[in-house]
């Protein structure tokens, strides 16, 4: 342990009028024993540490109730004078401002996008293809409900989605 | 015009469409157009990828059973 180098001169006064009799703070940090070693083994590492000793640590302010607040304050409000936004042109929320869904749990997963299904543009797709053929056999003599009703259910279904290919692209 | 006949093309799609349900007609159409040797085989097919037999002949009493196929979304 450096010795001080600054030694008070006068009595320490209790309290938060007390001074440091040791000289203050110093400029590097003290170099630490390491536990464990066998006699006389810790004396290589001292030296080793001593030779190179780190700079003194920043000391850390407290802040006071009242600087918290503001801080709070002012990560709930937008960054910068017009606010982040976001991809679509929405402001971005604040990553240590107040929740946009307090009511939701957060496991709640994200809402699914619905879905579409692939076979319904795979029929129409062969419905525009067979439709005249298919519909020519419903007026077999015998045709039976079930192959009327299934080209029926083929021609409503593709129906909305000839119709999408068939509307003039704007 | 001829008669609805077992084994034709028209046939095996009705056959398909009422076993594998009606949405599934790119499955539907390929598997139609296979040219079965026999309806008894195309059945034989029908009943082992679904573990039900196929519907025996033409039949005009579907619409229960069609029914049951079809799921609008």
């Amino acid at each position: 342990m450096p010795a001080p180098q600054k030694p008070a001169t006068t009595p320490s006064l209790p309290g938060k009028l007390s001074t440091r009799t040791d000289g203050g703070p110093a400029s590097k940090q003290a170099v630490k024993r390491m536990t464990g070693m066998a006699y006389g083994q810790n004396q290589d590492f001292e030296n080793t540490e001593a030779s190179a000793p780190m700079a003194k640590a920043t000391p850390v302010q407290a802040m006071t109730p009242s600087a918290i607040a503001g801080a709070a304050a002012k990560a709930a409000t937008p960054a910068g004078p017009a606010g982040a936004m976001g991809a679509g042109g929405m402001a971005l929320p604040s990553l240590t401002g107040p929740s946009q869904r307090p009511n939701e749990p957060v496991t709640t997963p994200a809402p699914q996008k619905p879905a579409v299904d692939p076979r319904i543009a795979e029929n129409a797709t062969l419905v525009q293809r067979y439709m005249p053929d298919l519909l020519a056999a419903t007026s077999i003599p015998g045709a039976p409900d079930s192959y009327r009703q299934f080209v029926n259910y083929l021609a409503r279904q593709a129906a909305p989605v000839l119709n999408a290919q068939a509307a003039p692209i704007q | 015009m001829t008669q609805w006949t077992e084994g034709t093309l028209f046939d095996n799609i009705d056959k398909f469409a009422s076993a594998l349900g009606y949405d599934n007609a790119g499955v539907i159409l390929p598997l139609a157009s296979i040219s079965w040797d026999s309806p008894s085989d195309r059945d034989a097919f029908i009943n082992m990828i679904t573990n039900k037999p196929a519907i025996q002949g033409p039949q005009t009493d579907y619409m229960s059973h069609a029914d049951q196929k079809v799921q609008v979304k």
